[in-house]
């Protein structure tokens, strides 16, 4: 009888304990579900209204009655991103391949604890630093000027990413390459990258959100381009996550909608990008 | 030209201040097979990572003495073409996981430009996967992955990824520790038909595969050449004690 009754009690431990998992589980994603789901629900009412001239439009003026679009801001960002993922992507990793090849090297570990403490410097701060070596050195704010600054914001991303990803390789395969006569760029090219795909695209899926994502380091080095589509490299731009924050503290309501359209776009956008990923690269079963 | 496709004479092996190998002499004949044994954690290991400067990759290892292999000193060679002719098979069966089995064959051997055209590497391949009697278990499904095999046929694709480098020596490092008599037996019998193509150096810690399958045998017991010499012999009349307690399994 006091079997039954112990075995109940822990029955029912079991649902409590279960329902506040759940409930602490639900708690800590809500705010995230609020904020994907108000800017669907927003972001979908903006682009229905603006149609598909959202995506090549100049932005409207404050007091325009259509909503424009935010082609420049599109543009700006998918060059300075792109520009800026391959400078930091093969800083990274070129440095995480020399990290985890020689660990126990001096420059390795300087390296190291240089990106390891980088990652922890205000993207701000980055951005300041930027502005007063190159955009004071071309004396305009630039393309290139924000996609230096995105670049050093998201290199110690991906530096982490990446050597955790190649220290990910079990031993036996690094012995294994170098027992068959690979040279260790061979082993890389060969074995490394195509053991570890999955984490290293990872690591540059994370970087590219981070880097397209940002909004600070751009604030000095980019400009804020309205009226023009795109210049030049050298010449001032635009960016998203610029336009979203610049046009969401104004005090017109059109710019409002076009920043949550914006927002949205760039939503979709990382998303996208992580399922297209998730699917293409197979998993590597060891 | 020596007699002996590997020389090692003195060689002394000490990581982070631990001596692994004391004054080791040892001389491998071309075209035998040459099974090295002793206990677990005796330096069988270490000894063939320092044939073939593998030992490199681990951090603070201090090599002192010498090692020849067809008659050069291996500390003068480049690494990579000495690895190349002196290829290693581990203990853990450890085909690329990334790579399908006929990939995972012609992959070692197309980098080290073992053949010329397509044709020649498919035949390669077939070659190498008969040689270790796989062919016939994986011959429709080359494009599957490693994982789909056994642990057995695994260590044999290793095999065979080795052969197909065309090694003159074979370094092989308990190559059947963990796979089961059948498939020991398999890699055993392949071993033997080899034996006209390539030097095989093997490491165990069971004495009746070495009788089994060596031409030559030496006993390393706590880092040291205890004996060594024709398989026969020591078999038969081992002159240690030590040896003689480790033939009857009583180390």
């Amino acid at each position: 009888m006091s079997e039954l009754r112990y075995l109940r009690l822990r029955k029912l431990k079991n649902a409590l304990m279960l329902t506040l998992m759940l409930t602490l589980a639900f708690l800590t994603f809500l705010p995230l579900l609020l904020i994907i789901g108000s800017i669907t629900l927003e972001g979908i009412k903006v682009l229905l209204k603006a149609g598909v001239s959202f995506f090549a439009s100049l932005p409207p003026k404050p007091t325009d009655v259509s909503l424009g679009g935010i082609a420049p801001a599109l543009i700006g960002s998918l060059i300075s991103s792109s520009i800026a993922l391959s400078i930091a992507a093969s800083i990274a990793f070129i440095s995480a391949f020399l990290t985890t090849e020689f660990p126990n090297n001096v420059i390795s570990r300087v390296v190291e604890v240089v990106f390891r403490s980088f990652s922890g410097i205000p993207s701000l701060a980055v951005g300041m630093f930027v502005y007063s070596t190159v955009v004071v050195f071309m004396r305009t704010q630039s393309l290139i000027a924000g996609a230096v600054a995105l670049s050093i914001v998201g290199m110690p991303y991906a530096y982490v990413y990446f050597t955790s990803a190649l220290r990910s390789i079990p031993e036996e395969y690094r012995e294994a390459a170098m027992s068959l006569g690979m040279s260790r760029l061979k082993a890389l090219r060969y074995v490394y990258l195509g053991i570890s795909r999955k984490y290293l695209l990872s690591g540059l899926l994370i970087t590219f959100a981070k880097i397209i994502g940002d909004t600070a380091p751009l604030l000095f080095t980019i400009g804020f381009v309205t009226n023009a589509y795109f210049m030049g490299l050298d010449k001032p731009s635009n960016a998203l996550p610029l336009l979203i924050f610049i046009y969401a503290l104004s005090p017109y309501e059109i710019y409002h909608s076009v920043a949550l359209g914006a927002a949205f776009i760039l939503l979709v956008t990382l998303i996208a990008l992580f399922e297209i990923a998730h699917a293409v690269v197979k998993e590597v079963r060891l | 030209m020596s007699r002996y496709v590997i020389e090692i004479s003195n060689l002394t092996v000490s990581i982070k201040g631990k001596e692994i190998l004391k004054k080791v002499d040892l001389e491998v004949p071309y075209n035998s097979i040459y099974v090295i044994m002793g206990p677990s954690g005796s330096g069988k290991s270490t000894l063939l990572r320092v044939i073939n400067r593998l030992i490199e990759l681990i951090p603070d290892a201090r090599v002192q003495g010498i090692v020849k292999v067809f008659n050069i000193d291996v500390f003068d060679m480049d690494p990579y073409e000495l690895r190349r002719h002196v290829v290693m098979v581990s203990q853990e069966p450890n085909p690329f996981p990334h790579l399908n089995i006929f990939d995972n064959v012609a992959l070692p051997a197309r980098l080290n430009g073992v053949v010329k055209s397509k044709n020649d590497l498919h035949e390669l391949v077939r070659w190498a996967l008969e040689k270790v009697m796989l062919w016939d278990e994986v011959k429709d499904r080359l494009k599957a992955y490693p994982h789909t095999l056994s642990g057995g046929q695994r260590q044999r694709l290793c095999l065979a990824r080795a052969l197909a480098i065309k090694p003159k020596v074979l370094l092989l490092d308990e190559p059947t520790a963990n796979i089961d008599p059948e498939n020991t037996l398999k890699i055993e019998e392949s071993l033997k038909s080899l034996k006209d193509e390539l030097t095989i150096v093997m490491v165990t810690h069971m004495p009746h595969q070495a009788a089994r399958i060596a031409d030559y045998v030496a006993f390393i017991y706590g880092g040291s050449v205890v004996e060594k010499g024709v398989a026969r012999e020591v078999f038969m009349r081992p002159r240690n004690e030590v040896t003689n307690r480790f033939l009857r399994g009583a180390i």
